[in-house]
């Protein structure tokens, strides 16, 4: 293999085409969403760690996204060991704790370990596979799968309005700050939060008139045109990222297989 | 409100999936094409209010404002719905690709259901119209939360407690949102009544 060759290998989840790392993503989803064991779980969380120092993502988004992700999880390991009922231990004569009302299960640990280490999995292979796309080029794969025009126009407005609206929101709740308003748990203070949140509303309904009367004028039929691809698709070396589409989903089977075999 | 990756059972992700494509196709096959431009910027600001920290007690929460968005959006939710969580889950990996379909249910019904059964008071006296918004904001979390804790509960025994502390968790939001709504609807009716006539498709351009 030369080195142009496995250059392109290395950095396939940068320059796989956006359709293919988002079947990849699935496929991979899906199978280790499947997986009912610790090894297989572990391994497809190995796997897709693998590939994100390929993503091209910086190692501090990396590790904000993960942390992000891992707190919705840490409720999991205080609430899945708890159970109503001594009756029915998943373990037989395992040491059932009791607490208060509830009992507390060891063995549930392990299952919070499985949702953990499949999460994680999952996040991590998303984040190198469309994390590393474009919004563009994320949209342009969904409507190469045959995904609705209607709801990609949904996606593109919402992705583009969305960045607009959290400012105005933001602007809305500075200026109350500035007024004096200071946010406490009371029903005033609510009260103002409603009127706020009414008022961005307003503003996002007269900037939709708007944008919706020049939409309508421009021909606006409910699709937005597509662009032609990106250079970093069409320099895509085809042999490798072909090769590296096949190894994701090779190994997302195997570990389907895998788990399904012990 | 939406459950990750890694903890539902595939059956409960098939049939979230299930469930949840019928609804889409119909919602997205009767939204006229010259309104998606206005449900996704109204969607948009939505999802921009429902980031708030909104405090409560001792800490602050995140409204979902669900029920509102079901009362203005009409059968335009569903697609607004699912294009913000496809949206999480491709460029934030919250939620997730298998677990689209029932984070789509556990949103999505809820809005639709009490938006259309809100909507005809929102044009009523104050008091008709006050209840009813606060029903449409309570009931929108009321029954998102039950749908997530079904999910959880009929994905094994394990998860009867988290399922449980998703029901008693959002029993304070779900006053909160219903009050907040409440005034939010009544600032609507007096600034610009016709949000609140969005989805019946009387619009004056």
């Amino acid at each position: 293999m030369n080195f142009e060759a496995a250059s392109a290998v290395l950095a396939f989840p940068r320059i796989m085409p956006a359709q293919r790392k988002l079947l990849a993503a699935l496929l991979f989803s899906l199978c280790a969403a499947s997986l009912a064991h610790p090894y297989p779980a572990c391994a497809a969380a190995f796997f897709a760690f693998l590939l994100l120092p390929f993503s091209g993502l910086e190692a501090r988004f990396i590790r904000r996204r993960l942390r992000a992700i891992n707190l919705f999880l840490l409720p999991l390991w205080l609430l899945l060991p708890l159970s109503f009922s001594p009756l029915s231990p998943p373990v037989p004569d395992e040491t059932i704790l009791p607490l208060g009302p509830l009992f507390i299960l060891p063995s549930r640990f392990a299952t919070a370990l499985l949702i953990t280490l499949k999460g994680n999995a999952i996040a991590a292979a998303l984040l190198a596979l469309t994390g590393s796309s474009s919004p563009a080029e994320n949209n342009r794969a969904l409507r190469s799968l045959h995904v609705p025009d209607k709801m990609i126009a949904l996606l593109i407005i919402i992705q583009t309005n969305l960045e607009l609206m959290s400012r105005e929101s933001a602007q809305v709740f500075q200026a109350a700050r500035l007024r004096g308003f200071v946010p406490r748990s009371s029903p005033a203070s609510w009260r103002i939060y409603a009127r706020l949140i009414g008022l961005l509303l307003l503003r996002s309904w007269q900037r939709a008139r708007r944008v919706e009367q020049a939409m309508l004028l421009r021909g606006f039929a409910g699709a937005f045109p597509s662009f032609p691809q990106s250079g970093t698709e069409c320099r895509t070396d085809a042999n490798a990222c072909s090769g590296a589409f096949r190894v994701c989903c090779l190994t997302a089977l195997l570990l389907a297989v895998w788990d399904f075999m012990i | 409100m939406h459950i990750s990756e890694g903890a539902l059972s595939i059956p409960v992700l098939a049939g979230g999936a299930v469930l949840a494509a019928p609804a889409l196709a119909v919602s997205l096959r009767r939204l006229p094409p010259d309104r998606l431009m206005s449900a996704g910027i109204l969607g948009a600001a939505f999802f921009a209010a429902s980031l708030l920290h909104i405090p409560l007690g001792p800490g602050s929460v995140h409204l979902i404002l669900n029920g509102l968005l079901g009362a203005v959006l009409g059968v335009a939710v569903f697609p607004a719905i699912s294009a913000a969580l496809v949206l999480q889950a491709l460029l934030l990996q919250f939620g997730g690709l298998t677990t689209l379909g029932v984070n789509i249910c556990i949103m999505g019904y809820p809005a639709l259901i009490c938006g259309y059964l809100a909507r005809p008071y929102f044009q009523a006296a104050n008091s008709k119209r006050a209840c009813a918004a606060f029903v449409c904001g309570a009931g929108g979390v009321c029954l998102s939360a039950l749908l997530a804790a079904l999910a959880l509960a009929l994905s094994g025994e394990a998860f009867f407690a988290p399922a449980l502390s998703i029901l008693l968790y959002h029993i304070p939001i779900m006053f909160l949102e219903g009050f907040l709504t409440m005034l939010i609807v009544a600032y609507l009716a007096r600034t610009m009544p016709d949000i609140l006539e969005y989805s019946r498709g009387r619009r004056e351009f």
